[in-house]
C-alpha cells in the first residue's frame, strides 16, 4: 500500500471549542489508483489531503506511506518527503505571480537539488504534455485559469512525484476547461500510472476517477468504485 | 536547493520590485558614499602631507629654529655656541642638529612706517618673484646683473606711499640698503597661507634679489639657522616646543634676541586635526544612516515577507525547507544592501573626485582597497544584522495556515 490511515481523529481548537474535523478515518490508497474525494464544504476533505500531503501532523491514530510513519519526523524529512513524493494541484493555481512559467514549474526541481541549467528541458518537456509548449516565458497573469492550472499540473508531475494531490482543480474552471484538465489527469493516470488523489464537489468531476469516496462531518460514508456507464468515460 | 539558485531567485525578486528597493537602498548608498568620500579625502591629505614635509633629500622630515637678535648691529656674538647645541642634541626626537644661515631665504626685518616700526618679511629670491598687480616681477636676470630692485606687497605700499602705483620707482631700505621698488604684488596676510606655505612659496612683504642683498651683508647672520632632523616618529611641533623651551631658559643669546621655530608640519597638524574631526563627525552621521537604512530594510523585508506569504507557502509545499525560506529572504537583504553599498562606493568616489578637483584643494583624494572593503563589509553586515528577523518569521510560517 502506498498510503495507509488507520483510525485517524483530527480536532480543531477553535477558541474554547474543540472541533472534530475527521472521525476515525480508515483508507488505503494503492500505487496507480484515480481516486476522488467527494463532499460538501466543511466536510474535512482539505484537512484530509493536507494531512496526506505532509502539510498537517497534528492528528490522532496512524498514517503509513510506504509503511513508515512521520508524524514525529522532523521539518526537514517532511519537506524532503513534499519534494519527492507529492505534487500538489490546488484549486487557485497558486502560482508565483512574478516569477515566469518556467520559474514556477522548476521550483519541486530545483528544491530537489537541480540546477536552473540542468531542470529547463524537463521543465519544457512537462509543459509539453500538459499542452503547453513555448510558453515557458509567459507569466502567469498572461495565460488563461485553464492553462495557468495545465501549469500548475506540470509543476505537480515535473519531479515525477510518488502520487498527486489534486484540490479542486476545477473549483474555479468552466465545464470546457474543466473537462480539459479533468481529461489530463486521466491520460496521467492511464497512461503513466500515477497515483492521483482528487478532491471536489463536483459530482461531475468525481465521476473521472475510478474509486469514489464521499465524506461527510469528517468521516467517510461511501467508498465505492466507480464502474460502467457511471464513469466519466466509460 | 543550490546556495547559487537560491541567490538567483533572490536577485530576481529584488529587481522585479525595482522603485522599492531603489528606494530602500538609498539610506545605504548615502552612508557608505559619504563614508567613502570622506575616507577618500583623508588619505589623499595624509598622502600628500607625508610627500610634503619628507620631500627633501634625506626624505627624513625636518624642522628648524631661527636666532633673531633684537638689533641687527649687535651680530658679533655666536647665535648659538656649542653649548646650545649639546643641549639642543640632547632633546628626545632629535637625530642630527645642523648649524647654517638663514640668510638663504627669508628674513623677519622691521622697517619704520609712519613713525612707527613695522615687522616684514623679506624673501631673497633668485628667481622670479610671484605676480604682480602693478610694475614688474623679479626676474633671474635681476639677480645675476645686481639690479638694486625690489618688490613690494600692496598693503605695505599703500602705508608707505598711500597707493600702490604711488610706490613704483621710489626707494625702499632693507639692511641698509636702498632698493627702487618695480613691482608691486597683492597683500599679504597676516596668516600665511597653506597651500604657500607648504609648496615652499611663503608670501612675503619685500622682494629682493638675493645676490645684491648677499653683497652687502656677507658677513652678517651667519650660522643663525638650526635644522633638525627628527628621528622616526617625533612630532616636529612637540620637538621645537622642548628645543625652544630649553633654548629660552639657557641659551647662550637669550638676553639679545629670540628664538623662533619654523615647523613645516605644524598647519598640517592643524589641518589634520580640522579633518580628523570632520572624519569622525562624518562617520557619526554615516554611521546613523545606516542603521536608520538598516531598519528600512527590515521594515521593507517584514512588508515583503507578508505579501509573499502565499509564495512561501508555495514553496513549501514544493519542498522548501525552513532554511532554504530563511536563506531567499537573508540573501534578499543582504543582496540589496551590498548593490547599495557598491553604488554609494561609486558615487563616494565621484564626490571625492569632485572635491579634489575643486580648485582650493592642493591635493588629491586617495583611493585604498581598504576603502572598497570597509563600504563592502558593512553593507553586507547591515544587510545580514537587519534581514535575520524577518527571515526567520517567513521561515517560521505555519504551512497549513498559508496553503489554504
Amino acid at each position: 500500500m502506498l498510503i495507509e490511515l488507520k483510525a485517524v481523529n483530527k480536532y480543531y481548537q477553535n477558541g474554547a471549542q474543540n472541533f472534530q474535523v475527521l472521525r476515525d478515518i480508515n483508507l488505503a490508497i494503492d500505487r496507480g489508483e484515480f481516486l476522488s474525494i467527494m463532499g460538501p464544504s466543511g466536510a474535512g476533505k482539505t484537512s484530509l489531503i493536507n494531512l496526506i500531503g505532509f502539510i498537517d501532523r497534528q492528528y490522532e491514530g496512524e498514517y503509513l506511506f510506504n509503511g513508515t510513519s512521520y508524524q514525529k519526523a522532523s521539518d526537514n524529512t517532511l519537506a524532503r518527503i513534499r519534494n519527492r513524493s507529492v505534487g500538489f494541484v490546488f484549486q487557485n493555481f497558486k502560482l508565483i505571480g512574478n516569477n515566469t512559467i518556467l520559474e514556477n514549474v522548476e521550483l519541486p526541481l530545483l528544491y530537489g537539488g537541480m540546477t536552473k541549467r540542468a531542470a529547463k528541458p524537463i521543465v519544457e518537456q512537462a509543459l509539453t504534455r500538459v499542452g503547453l509548449p513555448n510558453s515557458s516565458q509567459k507569466i502567469p497573469s498572461e495565460l488563461s485559469g485553464g492553462q495557468q492550472q495545465r501549469v500548475a499540473i506540470a509543476r505537480a508531475l515535473v519531479h515525477q512525484p510518488k502520487f498527486i494531490i489534486a484540490d479542486e482543480p476545477t473549483g474555479a474552471l468552466d465545464t470546457k476547461t474543466s473537462a480539459e484538465i479533468m481529461q489530463i489527469f486521466r491520460d496521467l493516470n492511464r497512461n503513466e500510472g500515477t497515483t492521483i488523489v482528487l478532491v471536489t464537489h463536483d459530482p461531475q468531476v468525481s465521476l473521472y476517477g475510478d474509486r469514489l469516496i464521499k465524506i461527510l462531518d469528517g468521516a467517510i460514508t461511501a467508498d465505492e468504485p466507480v464502474v460502467g456507464v457511471q464513469h466519466a468515460l466509460r | 536547493m543550490r546556495f547559487a539558485e537560491i541567490w538567483t531567485t533572490a536577485l530576481r525578486s529584488i529587481l522585479k520590485n525595482k522603485r522599492r528597493s531603489i528606494l530602500t537602498m538609498l539610506g545605504i548608498i548615502i552612508g557608505i558614499a559619504a563614508v567613502v568620500t570622506i575616507l577618500a579625502i583623508g588619505d589623499g591629505f595624509s598622502n600628500w602631507v607625508t610627500k610634503s614635509i619628507t620631500s627633501n633629500k634625506s626624505g627624513k622630515v625636518e624642522t628648524q629654529i631661527v636666532y633673531t637678535p633684537n638689533d641687527t648691529a649687535n651680530t658679533s656674538a655666536q647665535p648659538f655656541n656649542e653649548r646650545d647645541l649639546t643641549l639642543v642634541r640632547q632633546v628626545k626626537g632629535i637625530a642630527k642638529v645642523k648649524q647654517s644661515s638663514s640668510d638663504a631665504d627669508y628674513a623677519q626685518l622691521t622697517l619704520p612706517v609712519k613713525n612707527k616700526t613695522k615687522s616684514v618679511l623679506v624673501h631673497y629670491t633668485k628667481g622670479k618673484s610671484s605676480k604682480v598687480i602693478a610694475g614688474r616681477r623679479l626676474t633671474a636676470m635681476d639677480n645675476e646683473i645686481g639690479n638694486q630692485v625690489a618688490v613690494i606687497d600692496a598693503g605695505l605700499a599703500k602705508s608707505l606711499f598711500g597707493g600702490t602705483t604711488n610706490a613704483l620707482h621710489h626707494g625702499i631700505t632693507v639692511d641698509e640698503q636702498l632698493y627702487e621698488i618695480v613691482g608691486v604684488r597683492s597683500s599679504v596676510a597676516s596668516s600665511v597661507n597653506f597651500t604657500d606655505a607648504m609648496s615652499g612659496k611663503i608670501p612675503t612683504n619685500i622682494t629682493i634679489p638675493r645676490k645684491v642683498h648677499q653683497y652687502y651683508t656677507r658677513s652678517e647672520r651667519t650660522g643663525d639657522l638650526l635644522t633638525l632632523s627628527l628621528t622616526k616618529g617625533a612630532k616636529a611641533s612637540r620637538v621645537n616646543k622642548r628645543v625652544l623651551h630649553i633654548l629660552k631658559a639657557q641659551g647662550s643669546m637669550r638676553s639679545q634676541g629670540d628664538y623662533q621655530s619654523n615647523d613645516p608640519t605644524a598647519q598640517a597638524d592643524t589641518f589634520g586635526k580640522v579633518l580628523n574631526a570632520i572624519t569622525y563627525f562624518v562617520s557619526a552621521v554615516a554611521g546613523i544612516s545606516l542603521f536608520i537604512a538598516g531598519i528600512g530594510v527590515m521594515n521593507m523585508m517584514y512588508i515583503s515577507v507578508a505579501e509573499r506569504t502565499t509564495e512561501i507557502g508555495i514553496r513549501r509545499a514544493m519542498g522548501a525547507r525552513q532554511q532554504d525560506i530563511r536563506l531567499q529572504f537573508l540573501l534578499e537583504s543582504a543582496t540589496l544592501t551590498i548593490l547599495g553599498g557598491l553604488i554609494g562606493y561609486g558615487l563616494g568616489v565621484l564626490l571625492a573626485l569632485g572635491v579634489s578637483a575643486l580648485p582650493v584643494m592642493p591635493f588629491k583624494a586617495s583611493f585604498s582597497f581598504g576603502g572598497f572593503a570597509l563600504a563592502f563589509g558593512v553593507s553586507t553586515a547591515v544587510g545580514l544584522v537587519f534581514g535575520v528577523m524577518p527571515a526567520n518569521a517567513a521561515s517560521r510560517k505555519d504551512l497549513i495556515e498559508i496553503i489554504r
